[in-house]
C-alpha cells in the first residue's frame, strides 16, 4: 500500500453555529491525484484553507507525512492555486514569480532561472518583463499555475484550476497536472469538470453540505452504484418504447425517434436485455456501461438535495 | 514568526514602492513645489529690491527733497532732484531717462500724499517705496516741530526683549525645533506610509493574491514585513527631506550658533518609532477590514487625524507643557507620541513621566500589534464585503494561534 502524504481526520469548521465542514476524514497518497469534489458551497474551499493553515479548524487533526513520519504543516512544501486567485497586476511577471518562490524558500537566483524555464515552456518567455495587467486572462492563468509549482512542492492543491479556461488551455492544464504526477508530485484537485476529474484522478473524495459522501477509486465508486447507463441506437421501432417503460429495473427512460437512454439495474443480465430488445427494433448499436462520474455526481448530490 | 518570510516581504514591498510614482512624487516633487512656492516670491522680491532705480524728484516745496537725499542715500533709489514742468519730466521718464518721477507739492507736506509716475508700474513695489519715503516725512515733521536729529534718533530707537528662564539660562527659541520637526515628520510619514500601506493591503485583497500569500506565510509575518518596508520608506523620505532641508537652511542660518540640542533627537526616537508601529498596525488592520480603496482612504483620514490631534492643539501644550492638559494627553496612547515630542522640546519633562509614557506606549503598541494581527488575519479572506463590527469581535475572541 502506498504511503500517505496527508491525513485528515474529523476535520470540522463552524460558522455562526453552521457546520461548513462536518467531521470529514480522508487521506492523500503520495504521488496520486485525489479528486476533492462537491457542489458549490459543499465546504471544499474551507477544508482546503484549513489544510493549508489559512483557517483554523474547530475540531480535527491534519497530519502531513512529507518525510514518512507525521509532522506539522510545512507551507514551503505545498503549492496552492486557490479558486479566488490573482497576482500583482502592476508588477513584472518575472519579479512576481521570483517573489512568490522566495516566500516558499527558493533563492532568488534559482527562482529566476526556474521561472524563465517555465515561462519558456508556457510560451510566455517574451512576457517575462511585462506587467501582468498587459497579459491576456489565459496567459495570467498560466503564470498563476507557474507560481504554484515553481518551488518544486511535494503536494499541490489545485482549487478549480480549469475555471475560466478555454478548451485549449484546459487541455494544457490537464497535461501539466498529469506531468506533475509523472514527476512524483501529489495533487489534491478540486474541480467541477467531471470529465477532467474522471480522466485525471486516481481516487475521488466527494463531500456535500460539509459531510463526506463518496470516497474511493473511480472503479470502486462506480461499482458501488447499482445502475448502468444504457444508450440504444435503432430504427424501425416495433414496441421498444412500451417494453422499456414496462421494465421494473429501468428508470430515467428517454426515447427519441432513433435512440433511447435509460438507467438499468446492475442485476439485469445485459445479454438477455439485448436479446429482448433486438426483437422490438432494428438494433444499430447499444452501449451498456457503468455510470460516468458526471452521472454519479448528479445522481448523488441531486438525491441529497431532493431529500 | 519566521524572520526570512518577514524579510522577503519587507524587501519586496520596499523595492516595489520605492520606484513607484506615488513615492517619487511625494518625496521629491511635492517638497520641490512647496519649496518653490515658499522661496520663489521672496527670491523675486529680492531680485526686484536689489535692482537700482533712478528716480526724478520734482519738489515744489524744496523742503522734502534734501531730506529724501539723506534718508535714501543707501537705498536702491538713485535720486536726481529736477526742475521743470511736470509734463516735460514725465516725457523724459517715458524716454528712459529715469525709472520714475516723484512729484511733491505744497499740499503733500500737509496730507502726506505724493504722486509717483513710473515708466513701468509693475517694476515698482508701492509698499516698499512708501516705507522708504516714510522716514523722510517723519523727519521733516519732527524738524518742523523743533526736534533735533539726535532727539529724533533717540525717539526712533526700537524696544527689544531678551527672555531668561529663572535658572538663568537664556530662552532658546530653536530648542523645540527638533522635537517639533520629529512630530511633523511623524505626521507626514504617517500620512504617506499609512496611505500606501492601506492601499497595498486593500490591493492584495482586491486582486485575490492574498490567499496565495497566506498559503506561504502567516498573516502576522505578512503584516510585519509590510510595516517594516513602509517604515523604511518613511525613514528614507525623512532622510531626504532632512538632508535637503538642512542644506537649504545652512545657506541662511549658521546652525552651530543657534544651539540645537541634538540629544533631544534620541529622546524623540522611541516615541517616533513606537508611534509609527502602533499606527501602522492600526492602518493595516483597518485596511484588511475594508472592501475597496475608497473606504480605505476615508478610514485612513480618520486614523491619522486621531494621533495628530495634539499637534493641532499644540498651543495649549506649548503654553503649559507640564500642565494638566499636556499631561493627560501624554498618557493616552494614541496621543502620547505627538504630545511627548512637543513637550520634551519645550520643557524638562520629569524622568518618571518619560519612563511611564514610554512604557504605556510600548505596552499598548504590543497590544495593538496582537489585536491588529488578529483583525488583519481574520479580515483578509473577506473578499466581497467589509468586515462588520460583529465579525471583528469574533476575530478578537479566537484563541487558537495561527499555524505557520
Amino acid at each position: 500500500m502506498s504511503q500517505s502524504i496527508l491525513a485528515v481526520e474529523g476535520l470540522t469548521k463552524y460558522y455562526d453555529g453552521y457546520a461548513a465542514v462536518n467531521d470529514i476524514s480522508f487521506q492523500v497518497q503520495k504521488g496520486e491525484i485525489l479528486g476533492f469534489l462537491g457542489p458549490n458551497g459543499a465546504g471544499k474551499t474551507t477544508a482546503i484553507r484549513m489544510i493549508l493553515g489559512i483557517l483554523q479548524p474547530n475540531a480535527g487533526k491534519i497530519n502531513f507525512f512529507f518525510d514518512g513520519s507525521p509532522g506539522p504543516l510545512n507551507k514551503k512544501r505545498i503549492g496552492y492555486l486557490p479558486e479566488e486567485r490573482g497576482l500583482y497586476d502592476d508588477a513584472k511577471v518575472l519579479d512576481s514569480l521570483v517573489y512568490l518562490a522566495a516566500l516558499k524558500g527558493t533563492a532568488p537566483a534559482e527562482g529566476r532561472e526556474k521561472a524563465l524555464g517555465w515561462l519558456e515552456t508556457m510560451n510566455l518567455r517574451n512576457y517575462a518583463n511585462h506587467k501582468l495587467e498587459k497579459l491576456s486572462k489565459g496567459m495570467q492563468q498560466k503564470v498563476q499555475f507557474i507560481a504554484t509549482i515553481l518551488h518544486n512542492p511535494d503536494l499541490v492543491v489545485l482549487d478549480e484550476p480549469f475555471s475560466g479556461l478555454d478548451p485549449i488551455n484546459q487541455d494544457l492544464f490537464k497535461d501539466l497536472i498529469l506531468k506533475l504526477r509523472e514527476a512524483g508530485i501529489t495533487v489534491l484537485l478540486s474541480a467541477h469538470q467531471m470529465n477532467m476529474v474522471q480522466e485525471l484522478c486516481d481516487r475521488i473524495f466527494l463531500i456535500d453540505k460539509g459531510t463526506p459522501i463518496l470516497y474511493g477509486t473511480l472503479d470502486e465508486i462506480r461499482d458501488q452504484h447499482e445502475e448502468n447507463s444504457v444508450e440504444i441506437s435503432f430504427s424501425a421501432e416495433k414496441g421498444l418504447g412500451k417494453y422499456l417503460r414496462s421494465l421494473e429495473d429501468a428508470r430515467n427512460i428517454s426515447i427519441n425517434v432513433n435512440s433511447a437512454r435509460l438507467k438499468l439495474n446492475v442485476a439485469t443480465d445485459p445479454n438477455s436485455f439485448i436479446g429482448e430488445i433486438s426483437g422490438l427494433c432494428t438494433l444499430k448499436s447499444i452501449k451498456i456501461e457503468k455510470p460516468s462520474l458526471h452521472e454519479i455526481f448528479i445522481e448523488t448530490v441531486g438525491r441529497r438535495t431532493m431529500q | 514568526m519566521k524572520k526570512a518570510n518577514i524579510s522577503t516581504v519587507a524587501k519586496w514591498e520596499f523595492n516595489k514602492h520605492i520606484k513607484s510614482p506615488v513615492f517619487l512624487v511625494f518625496t521629491f516633487l511635492i517638497p520641490a513645489i512647496m519649496a518653490l512656492a515658499g522661496f520663489l516670491p521672496g527670491f523675486i522680491m529680492e531680485r526686484m529690491s536689489v535692482e537700482e532705480k533712478t528716480l526724478f524728484v520734482l519738489d515744489e516745496t524744496s523742503q522734502l527733497a534734501p531730506i529724501l537725499e539723506t534718508t535714501l542715500a543707501n537705498s536702491r533709489f538713485d535720486l536726481e532732484i529736477v526742475e521743470g514742468s511736470l509734463d516735460e519730466l514725465k516725457e523724459q521718464v517715458g524716454q528712459d531717462k529715469a525709472d520714475g518721477l516723484l512729484y511733491i507739492t505744497q499740499q503733500s507736506l500737509v496730507t502726506g500724499e505724493m504722486e509717483l509716475f513710473a515708466k513701468d508700474v509693475m517694476n515698482f513695489n508701492r509698499e516698499e517705496a512708501e516705507q522708504l519715503i516714510q522716514p523722510a516725512f517723519t523727519q521733516y515733521r519732527l524738524q518742523v516741530s523743533g526736534i533735533s536729529p539726535q532727539e529724533f534718533a533717540a525717539i526712533l530707537t526700537p524696544a527689544s526683549l531678551q527672555l531668561f528662564s529663572v535658572s538663568g539660562e537664556e530662552e532658546n527659541v530653536f530648542a523645540f525645533v527638533i522635537p517639533l520637526l520629529a512630530g511633523m515628520f511623524l505626521f507626514v510619514s504617517l500620512l504617506f506610509s499609512g496611505q500606501i500601506l492601506m492601499q497595498s493591503v486593500i490591493k492584495e485583497k482586491r486582486n485575490r493574491i492574498i490567499e496565495i500569500l497566506l498559503s506561504s506565510l502567516s498573516a502576522s509575518e505578512l503584516l510585519a514585513g509590510k510595516i517594516l518596508a513602509f517604515g523604511g520608506l518613511a525613514l528614507i523620505q525623512i532622510a531626504i527631506w532632512l538632508g535637503v532641508g538642512l542644506s537649504v537652511a545652512t545657506r541662511f542660518i549658521d546652525l552651530g550658533t543657534i544651539g540645537l540640542d541634538y540629544s533631544l533627537l534620541f529622546q524623540a526616537l522611541p516615541y517616533f518609532f513606537l508611534g509609527y508601529l502602533m499606527l501602522a498596525t492600526l492602518s493595516a488592520a483597518t485596511a484588511a477590514t475594508m472592501k475597496d480603496a475608497e473606504s480605505g482612504s476615508q478610514a485612513h483620514g480618520l486614523i491619522f487625524m486621531i494621533p495628530m490631534l495634539p499637534l493641532m492643539l499644540a498651543t495649549p501644550i506649548m503654553m503649559a507643557p507640564n500642565g494638566v492638559f499636556a499631561r493627560i494627553c501624554s498618557f493616552i496612547p494614541f496621543f502620547t507620541p505627538a504630545t511627548m515630542l512637543l513637550r520634551i522640546g519645550i520643557t524638562k519633562v520629569p524622568l518618571w513621566e518619560i519612563i511611564a509614557t514610554s512604557l504605556i506606549l510600548l505596552v499598548s503598541t504590543i497590544l495593538f500589534l496582537k489585536i491588529g494581527a488578529r483583525i488583519y488575519q481574520g479580515s483578509l479572506l473577506k473578499f466581497d464585503s467589509a468586515a462588520s463590527f460583529k465579525d471583528i469581535l469574533g476575530m478578537l475572541k479566537k484563541e487558537k494561534p495561527e499555524r505557520e
